[in-house]
């Protein structure tokens, strides 16, 4: 059999390397972007090609009828062709895994090309990355896998004279393609929220359903045997048993998936229905975000007026969890649609407070900020925010101006007049900066990293807070 | 020992289909070439895809060596299915590469040897090969693993006169050893007659004769003759014969001839359109 696979490799050698070459591009460009499910089905569609095409280059030289000559019996005949279509759907996986797992790594220096996870630098980061990839690549490897355990018998039971025919087995998956991947984006906001629990469950599933492919598509093996053994005179009973049970198991086992899927609670949020109201609704909706808004301004400058002049960095970090987790600040960002990095939405509120009366500051606040914005895939331009942000600052900002760039960006600029130690008045300050209104929507990731480096020795403490969603607010 | 022995082998293809191969017995001592002749669509693929399980068969049975169908037994048989054979893409060394793992005999000096043999380049790809070049290659797969059968499919069907004399030396050269045995099909008549020990003659299906050809050149003659003239011989005896205004040529059986009538030998070409026009 491994000269029956020699055959088939030596033969689809050409596309292969055209699809390897395909790959490496994409692999490369994973460093900067980082890939969608449409982008990885259209290498599994090459790939697709190369096994169609193999098989009917097969019939067309009349290799399909020259090999019933040889020595090998149906088993390994077809079992050449499915291990080399096995074997080539896999290896693309990886390849994609890999290339979809370096375009989840976010990349901390846009401009030396760092590759760093910066939300908390722990390892598990990384396997997060892969986590979160799986299951687009095996999605796209059972879908291609279920495919061909239809092709296959097909060709053999038509003895490769397809033609339109050769198509058919892709429209269902095709179809099957985006409707499960819409399942997963209407009713997947608890699977985006790595490294949560729950998040988890995405690749388990995938399991489930990688298994009853593997299982549809072993059963389609014995199938296709049974098929190529009426050509000729071998007669196998056994064969027949077992084609029948490990379809029994892979129908049985994407009936649990779904079921469980089911149990889970993942089809609880389905909405397919068109309201009327819809409009109304969604006026609801916006004015409910800008209440959330206002709330949340309101509580950051409760935050400031708390902790000001303090250092207590955990308890500060603490604090905003807390309070901003308790008005769903957060959750606003959960919606964002392809969200695909590590699924943190972001907002960045900059706190900055200080004494403006301090004789090294006599009335000006130097901030330099240096926004490192990975940011690729937008239809906005956060690097562009970041640029100005950076020009504006490099420059040096008079209060007032500062206060009036901070409004021109619909920022929540605010001066607080305190008399922290009681016997000398201090003019402080302190700005919200909430930029999230500058990241567009449709983002696909954005690693955001403001550092602020204050220049100024009057100037107490300043900090930007990058809140990633509800649950896991990062201080930077 | 037989090289293959065919038992009441029967083939129907789709209930649209009026072609039937119908209860066919055929068997080849080791060491003989047999010709299997025919008109185009008499069923000499159809018996040849039958018996080596190319396509499957509505009943009979096929032997090979004496020993019962195994599938090992394709290990000592050489195939040529005419132009069908390997991928486009693959060249011959690769072919060389992947039948090294197929046939457990395989000598890959033999095959390189035989390329060269024939002027086939080992780089080139199967698909820029000309038919006669194809037709070659599969023929040197045939021979480079120590096959003790051939079983060749109209392998000279379409090749100019030069190649095809190429060709039946070599079968020639490989029936030397005297365990060595060929069936050849081909409605090239004259290669056949050249090489072959055995005549079988299919038409529409059926078996009409299966003899040793020096017999059945002994045993058949041409008479020519008028139309009451042949009236008068056995009618069983007259295997074929063609009717022109200038009287009538038949094939008849020598042994119903009178011995003073005029006879003269046949050859199987003569006898294979006289056969066919006598069955029609």
């Amino acid at each position: 059999m491994k000269s029956l696979l020699y055959k088939e490799f030596a033969v689809s050698k050409k596309t292969l390397l055209i699809c390897l070459a395909f790959s490496v591009l994409g692999l490369l460009s994973s460093i900067r972007f980082t890939g969608s499910i449409v982008a990885d089905y259209v290498i599994f569609s090459l790939i697709a090609a190369t096994i169609v095409r193999s098989l009917t280059d097969d019939e067309k030289s009349g290799w399909e009828k020259y090999s019933r000559a040889l020595p090998h019996n149906a088993f390994q005949r077809m079992g050449a062709k499915y291990i080399f279509c096995f074997l080539i759907l896999t290896a693309a996986s990886l390849i994609m895994l890999l290339s979809d797992t370096l375009g989840n790594m976010k990349i901390m220096d846009y401009q030396s090309k760092q590759f760093d996870y910066p939300i908390t630098n722990s390892s598990q980061e990384i396997l997060y990355s892969v986590l979160h990839a799986i299951p687009i690549q095996f999605f796209c490897f059972s879908i291609f896998l279920i495919s061909f355990a239809v092709l296959l018998p097909l060709n053999s039971l038509l003895k490769g004279q397809f033609k339109v025919l050769t198509f058919i087995p892709f429209v269902p998956s095709i179809i099957l393609c985006f409707v499960v991947n819409g399942i997963y984006s209407i009713t997947g906001s608890g699977y985006r929220t790595y490294p949560f629990t729950e998040s988890i469950k995405k690749p388990q599933f995938t399991a489930m359903f990688v298994a009853s492919a593997l299982l549809l598509f072993a059963a389609s093996y014995f199938i296709s045997v049974i098929i190529e053994t009426k050509s000729g005179r071998e007669k196998l009973k056994a064969v027949k048993a077992v084609a029948a049970v490990l379809t029994v198991a892979a129908l049985a086992v994407s009936g649990t998936t779904v079921y469980a899927l089911y149990k889970d609670g993942a089809f609880e949020k389905i909405d397919f229905s068109y309201s009327s109201d819809y409009e109304e609704k969604l006026e609801q909706s916006e004015a409910e975000l800008e209440k959330q808004y206002a709330l949340a301004r309101e509580e950051m400058l409760k935050y400031v007026d708390e902790f000001c002049g303090e250092t207590l960095v955990d308890k500060k970090t603490e604090y905003i969890k807390e309070r901003i987790s308790a008005i769903g600040f957060g959750d606003r960002f959960t919606e964002i649609d392809q969200v695909y990095s590590t699924e943190y939405p972001l907002a960045v509120a900059i706190h900055t407070y200080g004494n403006s009366e301090h004789p090294d500051s006599p009335d000006m606040i130097k901030i330099y900020a240096n926004v490192d914005a990975a940011t690729i895939m937008t239809d906005g331009d956060p690097v562009e925010l970041a640029k100005q942000i950076e020009d504006m600052f490099s420059e040096g900002l008079e209060e007032e101006r500062m206060v009036e760039f901070m409004k021109t960006y619909g920022l929540c600029p605010d001066v607080l007049n305190e008399n922290l130690d009681g016997e000398k008045p201090y003019k402080t300050y302190c700005f919200d900066m909430i930029i999230e209104e500058h990241i567009p929507k449709n983002y696909v990731s954005v690693s955001m990293t403001l550092n602020i480096d204050v220049m100024d020795g009057a100037i107490w403490d300043t900090r930007a807070y990058v809140i990633e969603d509800t649950k896991s607010p990062q201080t930077k | 020992m037989n090289a293959f022995e065919i038992k009441n082998m029967s083939k129907k293809y789709g209930r649209s289909d009026s072609f039937e191969l119908k209860d066919v017995s055929l068997a080849l001592p080791s060491g003989c070439i047999m010709g299997l002749i025919g008109e185009n669509g008499a069923g000499k693929t159809t018996l040849i895809n039958a018996m080596l399980g190319i396509i499957s068969r509505n009943s009979g049975s096929v032997s090979f060596f004496d020993k019962p169908e195994r599938i090992e037994a394709k290990d000592d048989i050489g195939v040529v299915l005419g132009e069908e054979s390997f991928p486009e893409t693959m060249n011959p060394t690769q072919v060389n590469k992947m039948m090294k793992g197929i046939y457990s005999k395989w000598d890959e000096e033999k095959y390189f040897a035989l390329l060269d043999k024939f002027s086939l380049p080992a780089k080139k790809t199967f698909k820029n090969f000309s038919r006669g070049m194809k037709v070659k290659l599969s023929i040197a797969v045939a021979l480079s693993h120590n096959a003790k059968l051939l079983i060749l499919d109209e392998p000279t069907n379409g090749l100019d006169p030069v190649i095809r004399d190429e060709i039946v030396d070599i079968f020639y050269e490989f029936t030397r050893n005297p365990y060595n045995s060929v069936l050849i099909s081909s409605h090239i008549v004259s290669d056949l007659e050249k090489l072959c020990d055995y005549i079988a003659f299919l038409h529409k299906g059926r078996l009409v004769l299966c003899e040793e050809k020096d017999r059945l050149l002994e045993q058949y003659g041409i008479i020519h003759c008028t139309a009451e003239e042949l009236e008068k011989i056995e009618p069983s005896a007259v295997k074929g014969k063609k009717e022109s205004p200038y009287g009538v040529e038949a094939v008849v059986e020598r042994r119903a001839i009178p011995a003073d009538a005029e006879i003269s030998p046949v050859g199987v070409e003569e006898l294979f359109v006289l056969l066919v026009k006598g069955a029609r």
